[in-house]
């Protein structure tokens, strides 16, 4: 009994109070919570796909688009194009909208009679078939509309809505006031909208939806579980209590520290259900069983038992499984770090709570009336005793068809797929997807990703290297489009040389009556011709002080990225990354930043943060089992099923096409933090059993009939805990929740079947080895 | 609160003082929750009736209601196994099904029957 345990006891009430003090406390800060839905949020600052992306925007703008689609088999008709024409100032005029790109506002740059005019591509929408039909031409011959704002089939046509970055925008009231002014034109066309802004606010949505039924949903399965297992009000309310002010603790903690809830850190409340009640339960179970058994007739007898009992195993379940949990602090995501802290937490309180506030209530409530009237469960210890008495006998048999399972697994681990991107948080077929395929069909995409490049680009050697980055991004299957100041000059250069397409180059020098022209002039006086607005997205601009001329000092390349995978996108990046970085030095030409890049590298984070939190966690569960049973030997049987369980789990996401993502990249994290309690508690209890006297075989069976049983109560109260996943609006959360549950029941198998088999078979030395001054 | 008690037993006195904290904390916060509610029920009503608003709350916080009901169906269950010794999950399947209200009407009916049998 530890003076901490004499102090709970002497001091009831007080413990009590305190712990609701501090509950009341840490709940006046949840209101204070925060949602974050950016993707960007995922990746630590100081990464340079993220620190580019934030020059790129303080530089030219946001790089935020959000992109209005209208669908129709006649859209080149007179009714239809004056229809739609209110859309393009409509949607300029929404808040956080910096300009907006379409049909309607469209530039056509043509030349002839040795002018250069740049004219709207549509003045008035044509009332004739025949002006329908010369648009149509226009269209087409234009680079900068055709395939962009308006479908290669002319069935489609986009407004392409930049957003500024110097106001801190509301993604919700920016997705909100849009859909409000679409929503007249809707009928009988088709209207999609998309864009980052749209999946941010959806997902924001989602998260607080899933919140909202989490949390309810997850207390009163467990309250039914607690209620069947202990048919008393007591052994329902105890752990319940420890659950729920576990979980505001831990939310109150996260809020001080001004952590946002993410997608990975929705999953703490329903962790902290599953694993927070486990302690109360043994405690409870142990109480309630000193009763029925009548060992104790006496309350505070029976407390000094049941916490002196349990103090260590409880002690050692509650560190195996912060130190799993914590091992998260390795990952690269910080959302994953934030949720092994705050889970860490979250175990750390309900494991304090349940040695101090437990025992303290448990001390001034009353006794059950009924408890002494138990009995012991013949028909469960017989099932035990045969499920024992199988593993034993077959322990050959069971381990090599776990090993072959394994390696069947393990082969199937090379197809697993890592996918990161947003869009794809959400089920086939709901709107969120279906509006971002089908722009990405007609457009190209609603991704993009951008190159920087420095230096003076009115210079036409910079514009050439701009020109060359271009079309090896052009050549890349997954790019539809580049954009740049090239494009524009090379028009200009063409409109200038009366549309002679000889001249759609970038402007050399030219020697004319003998004096030579050099290119930067021709190219400077080319530019003079667009407006600041029509290029301020493309070129950074600084005025010279010495000539009060206007220099462009940076540009960007932007790509247009059809729709793929993010895997696809981290190989884009590295493969562009490596063009850039074997032609060019990273001062001259940026590495690829944009919102499709950030995807690429949350790809390589997720691969890389996955491997490096698995190994950490197993090292750490292996060295704190190799203290607690002060061999390494037993670090390696604990580690065991465990790294099994990883195999099969992998491989079973392989084979059902379930992707490694922010959220299942924090499986075996929790996996190892859960499921190495089943294997300390075995191992603990069967070596306790040896060394009382018995043999291998009766120790297994007492084993299982003794701690088996609060193993398997254990295993399926956290397995019912993450049930509770399975109805999430995100499609990662909802495999995880499936995935959780197969993986936590993999190491219930590992622990009560394959490790008995194991330690029956090779009769480890630090089970079987003598004590001093006993057997 | 019983004040000679708050003298000789320390365990008491710190409850207490502890206590009053949580409670004084308890009160802001139901207080602050009554002006928001009082402000939401004084606006609900503006775009059409305030019983469909009221409906339109319940059906977006269900499963926060639920929850609610579910908690105060243990609590009455919980009353009725320590104070009328009756069993648990009998007492907490009919709060759930029959309303707390319900359930522990029947246990008091129950109880009172038995009492006057024993009576004659």
């Amino acid at each position: 009994m530890s003076g901490l345990n004499k102090i709970v006891l002497k001091y009831p009430r007080t413990v009590i109070a305190l712990s609701l003090l501090i509950t009341v406390i840490m709940l006046s800060f949840l209101p204070r919570i925060q949602f974050d839905s950016d993707v960007k949020a995922m990746i630590p600052d100081d990464f340079p796909a993220v620190k580019n992306l934030t020059d790129l925007d303080s530089i030219f703008g946001g790089s935020d688009i959000i992109v209005v689609a209208v669908e129709s088999d006649s859209l080149f008709s007179s009714d239809r194009l004056k229809k739609f024409a209110p859309l393009d100032t409509l949607l300029s005029n929404v808040e956080g909208v910096d300009r907006v790109m379409s049909l309607y506002s469209a530039k056509e740059i043509s030349g002839g009679a040795g002018v250069l005019s740049i004219d709207n591509l549509m003045d008035e929408i044509p009332d004739s078939p025949q002006g329908i039909d010369s648009l149509m031409k226009a269209v087409k011959a234009s680079d900068l509309v055709y395939e962009s704002l308006v479908s290669k089939d002319f069935g489609a046509m986009a407004f392409f809505l930049m957003l500024g970055a110097t106001v801190e925008l509301n993604d919700k009231e920016i997705r909100d006031e849009v859909l409000k002014v679409i929503e007249p034109f809707r009928e009988p066309e088709k209207i999609y909208a998309a864009g980052l802004p749209f999946t941010r606010s959806s997902i924001v949505e989602t998260m607080q939806t899933d919140m909202k039924s989490f949390l309810p949903y997850g207390i009163l399965l467990m309250i039914i579980l607690l209620a069947l297992s202990f048919r008393s009000w007591m052994g329902v309310f105890l752990p319940l209590a420890v659950v729920i002010m576990s979980i505001i603790w831990t939310l109150g903690l996260m809020s001080m520290l001004g952590i946002k809830f993410t997608m990975i850190s929705i999953l703490i409340p329903v962790m902290l259900i599953a694993v927070a009640n486990d302690y109360g339960i043994h405690i409870i179970a142990h109480y309630f069983e000193n009763f029925k058994r009548q060992k104790f007739t006496e309350k505070e007898a029976n407390i000094r038992d049941t916490i002196g009992s349990l103090n260590k195993p409880i002690f050692l379940a509650g560190i195996t499984t912060i130190v799993g949990l914590m091992s998260l602090l390795g990952h690269f995501l910080p959302p994953a770090k934030q949720l092994g802290l705050l889970a860490g937490f979250g175990v750390f309180t309900a494991f304090s709570l349940s040695l101090t506030y437990i025992p303290a209530a448990l001390k001034i409530l009353r006794i059950p009336p009924w408890i002494a009237e138990g009995g012991q469960d013949h028909r469960f210890n017989r099932f035990l005793q045969g499920w024992g008495r199988f593993f034993v006998r077959f322990k050959r048999t069971v381990l090599a068809v776990a090993v072959v399972g394994v390696i069947i697994a393990g082969l199937k681990i090379p197809t697993l797929r890592i996918d990161t991107d947003p869009i794809h948080y959400y089920r086939e077929g709901s709107e969120i997807r279906v509006n971002n395929e089908r722009i990405s069909e007609n457009f190209g995409g609603s991704s993009q990703l951008s190159i920087v490049v420095t230096g003076d680009i009115k210079e036409p050697a910079t514009l050439r290297r701009m020109k060359d980055i271009s079309n090896f991004l052009e050549a890349q299957p997954s790019i539809s489009r580049t954009i740049s100041i090239v494009d524009q000059v090379e028009l200009l250069n063409e409109a200038w040389h009366d549309d002679d397409t000889l001249y759609r180059t970038i402007p050399e020098d030219t020697v004319i009556n003998g004096d030579t022209i050099s290119g930067r002039s021709q190219v400077a006086q080319l530019l003079q011709f667009l407006d600041d607005e029509d290029v301020e997205q493309l070129v950074q601009m600084e005025e010279d002080t010495s000539t009060w001329e206007t220099e462009f000092i940076k540009a960007q390349i932007i790509g247009r990225i059809n729709r793929i995978s993010s895997a696809e996108i981290l190989a884009l990046n590295q493969k562009v990354d490596n063009y850039i970085e074997s032609n060019y030095s990273f001062e001259e030409v940026s590495s690829v930043t944009g919102a499709a890049s950030i995807l690429g590298t949350l790809t390589d984070l997720v691969a890389r943060g996955q491997l490096r939190s698995l190994a950490i966690s197993l090292v750490l569960v292996f060295l704190v089992t190799s203290m607690v049973f002060r061999s390494f030997q037993a670090g390696l049987y604990s580690v065991f099923p465990l790294g099994g369980a990883v195999i099969l789990v992998f491989g079973f996401m392989a084979y059902f096409g379930i992707e490694l993502n922010v959220a299942t990249s924090m499986l075996t994290s929790i996996l190892i933090g859960v499921g190495i309690d089943y294997t300390i508690h075995f191992l603990w209890h069967y070596r306790r059993y040896v060394r009382e006297g018995m043999d291998g075989h009766e120790a297994v069976i007492q084993t299982l009939t003794t701690s088996g049983k609060g193993i398997i109560f254990n295993a399926f109260s956290v397995m019912i805990g993450f049930v509770i996943l399975t109805i999430s609006g995100f499609l990662p959360i909802f495999f995880f929740g499936f995935v959780i549950i197969f993986s936590i029941g993999m190491c219930l198998v590992g622990a009560l079947a394959l490790l008995p088999a194991l330690v029956v078979w090779t009769k480890p030395k630090f089970i079987f080895r003598e004590v001093k001054g006993g057997s | 609160m019983d004040l000679s008690r708050l003298k000789s037993d320390r365990d008491y006195l710190f409850a207490s003082i502890l206590g009053t904290a949580a409670v004084i904390i308890v009160i802001i916060m139901i207080w602050n929750g009554l002006t928001w509610l009082w402000s939401w029920f004084s606006t609900a009503g503006d775009n059409g009736s305030v019983w469909l608003a009221i409906w339109d709350f319940c059906k977006a916080n269900l499963s926060i209601l639920i929850v609610i009901y579910g908690l105060i169906s243990l609590q009455a269950s919980g009353l009725a196994e320590l104070k009328f010794g009756k069993n648990f999950l009998k007492a907490f399947g009919l709060a759930l099904i029959l309303t707390p209200p319900i359930m522990m009407a029947v246990y008091g009916h129950r109880k009172k029957k038995k009492n006057s049998k024993e009576g004659t």
